[in-house]
């Protein structure tokens, strides 16, 4: 974009004063910059003003859709009730993350190194990710109680799966020179491992990561659907069942905003570690 | 599950010899059931809700934050249930001691299943599950019902099979759908009634003031509701524990009763998600279901045998015993309640 801009300034403007030439495509630079985050923003606040007029315009009841300026008033009248709700779920999901994506990581870690482990405990991976989260939440209440622990554990359900397929590819997506060049150094396992899996498995990782950055947070709040008396998922519940509509979309709301944030974070994590395939990965 | 006892070590020996054979009794029972010492004489309960923590509870709430179970040696905790969690199976297996169902029927169809458990008080004496229509097309009589669409959720289809039975209508007069939490179905005309629980205030403002209301009880099928259970085993081996407990729940009811306004307070700063306005509002039905003239007589959370035999009857008509059709000894024991009569009738 940016290169197209200068260009036409260079054709538009082209009367022999360079210097002119290369203030204004700098200029053109940072108002681009500027209004980077302009469509979205536009986008948005579009859709809002649309939702808000459909709303009052149709006389929609609020226990069917509650217009925008609802939503935003629980925001102000209720933040209390969410933010008690929100510490839970952040909780949860963090500790989910960490713990669902730690296992992965060993787990794959040991099926590249033993085809036997990964010949016999893959395909059981494959079925416990395809077990509803619903039929087994209740045992993992029987099982771990009712505190913190089952909804982190399934929020690292939902994070395990996506992680350990990548990390194994990641693992494996070693170039056999490499390796051959590795093997004829005399370099061990344990070499090869950290010199040359781990950094050719870092973008597969981070883009397994991404995915679990969101999903941990659902996880989070499936996990407060089967007992809990505070966080996201159990306001969800409770504001369902006893149609505090605009109470659901503010919760709805903070819930996609704790998701995105993970995301953001994880995102700014992968620059700085990442270095050397900044483009590749996204 | 935990097994997990702390035995103070200034318990006098006489008492450590009974606490070990209670617990040899326990593991000689093969039994799941532990109920772990808190401190010398004081028992943890933990109550597993079959929904979430609602005004159904209120009692229970009121007793525990002004000390009533403390005053019998129970320390109380609440688990919440919720969609898809009733709670049985965490009972059953010993995690929760004393179980809290929403609705009698859950419990004949879970004893049925060979789930030994046993309702041992009834929190509502008259369940508040009820047809909601509207004036414009109201639904005030089972026969009002033929020729019409009914939305129901889909654990009470049974319930309306029961009520058609009982009024001598046939199913295919009356036409079944299902329904979710919400109302939607009644406001834009696709039934013409739909159903939920009295108590529930907010749900109930949804439908303005043109509602008509029938409850189930009205129509004959006399179910109950916040039905206290424990197994086989509890009773057995702990009636002291569980009736510990009741006195607990009954005097905070009983105080609820007395203030409800303070009652709803303690509701809200228990649970803050629930909003105090409506429960303000929910917590005069919510003592309307729970005292009537039964508890006036018998005191409060009492039951009767010939209720739940109508209610085995009522399913075992409609085919609803997959397993054996229960006994009423099977279904529900008043050992506790005879055993807190006093505290209850004071109450009532």
């Amino acid at each position: 974009m940016t290169t197209a801009s200068v260009d036409g300034k260079r054709t538009g403007t082209n009367t022999g004063q360079g210097g002119r030439t290369v203030q204004d495509a700098r200029s053109d630079r940072s108002r681009a910059r500027r209004y980077r985050h302009a469509p979205p923003i536009i986008a948005a606040a579009g859709l809002l003003l649309l939702w808000h007029l459909i709303v009052v315009g149709f006389g929609v009841p609020s226990y069917i859709a509650p217009s925008p300026v609802q939503v935003i008033r629980v925001f102000v009248e209720q933040g209390e009730i969410l933010w008690i709700n929100f510490w839970p779920t952040l909780f949860e999901a963090v500790a989910g993350f960490v713990l669902g994506n730690s296992v992965a990581v060993v787990l794959a870690v040991w099926f590249v190194h033993n085809r036997f482990a990964e010949r016999a405990f893959y395909p059981i991976a494959v079925f416990i990710n395809t077990i509803p989260i619903i039929a087994i939440a209740p045992i993992l209440v029987l099982i771990l109680g009712n505190g913190f622990a089952p909804k982190i554990v399934i929020a690292a359900l939902i994070c395990f799966f996506p992680t350990l397929v990548n990390m194994v590819r990641g693992l494996k997506a070693v170039s056999p020179q490499m390796l051959e060049l590795m093997r004829v150094l005399s370099a061990s396992d344990r070499e090869i491992l950290w010199k040359i899996r781990l950094q050719s498995s870092l973008p597969f990782l981070f883009a397994a990561l991404k995915i679990a950055s969101t999903t941990c947070v659902i996880g989070a709040i499936v996990g407060e659907w089967i007992g809990s008396n505070y966080g996201l998922g159990s306001l969800i519940i409770e504001a369902t069942y006893n149609f505090r509509a605009p109470l659901l979309y503010a919760t709805v709301i903070l819930g996609a905003g704790l998701a995105v944030a993970f995301f953001v974070t994880t995102t700014l994590v992968e620059r700085r570690i990442v270095k050397w395939k900044p483009e590749a990965v996204f | 599950m935990t097994t997990h006892t702390r035995i103070p070590v200034s318990l006098p020996r006489r008492r450590f010899l009974k606490f070990g054979a209670a617990l040899g009794g326990v593991a000689a029972t093969s039994s799941f059931i532990t109920v772990e010492a808190v401190a010398a004489g004081r028992s943890k309960v933990n109550m597993q809700l079959g929904w979430l923590a609602s005004n159904g509870i209120m009692g229970e709430v009121v007793a525990k934050r002004m000390g009533f179970y403390e005053e019998e040696g129970i320390e109380l905790e609440v688990t919440p249930g919720g969609p898809g969690v009733d709670g049985v199976a965490s009972v059953a297996a010993g995690r929760a001691q004393v179980g809290h169902l929403s609705s009698s029927p859950s419990l004949m169809l879970a004893r049925s299943a060979g789930i030994p458990i046993k309702a041992f008080a009834a929190g509502y004496q008259k369940h508040p599950f009820t047809y909601f229509s509207l004036e414009s097309n109201p639904i005030r009589t089972p026969q009002d019902m033929v020729g019409k669409t009914i939305a129901t959720q889909p654990t009470a289809v049974i319930l309306l099979r029961a009520l058609l039975a009982r009024n001598g209508i046939a199913e295919d007069q009356v036409e079944v759908v299902k329904m979710g939490s919400d109302m939607n179905q009644l406001m834009t005309g696709q039934a013409a009634a739909v159903t939920g629980w009295m108590t529930n205030t907010n749900a109930l403002k949804v439908l303005g003031d043109g509602r008509v209301d029938m409850m189930l009880w009205d129509a004959g099928i006399q179910l109950y509701a916040n039905v206290y259970y424990a197994t086989d085993d509890m009773l057995a081996n702990h009636a002291d524990v569980l009736a510990r407990f009741l006195t607990g729940s009954a005097r905070g009811w009983g105080e609820a009763r007395a203030n409800p306004e303070a009652g709803v307070d303690h509701l809200v700063a228990e649970y803050r998600n629930l909003s105090r306005e409506s429960e303000l509002e929910a917590v005069g039905p919510v003592l309307g279901f729970s005292f009537n003239d039964v508890t006036a007589s018998d005191g409060w959370a009492a039951m009767h045998p010939d209720n739940w035999q109508a209610q085995i009857d009522t399913y075992a008509e409609l085919g609803q015993f997959k397993g054996k059709t229960p006994t009423v000894d099977d279904v529900m024991n008043t050992d506790i309640l005879t055993a807190t009569e006093s505290a209850r009738k004071q109450i009532g």
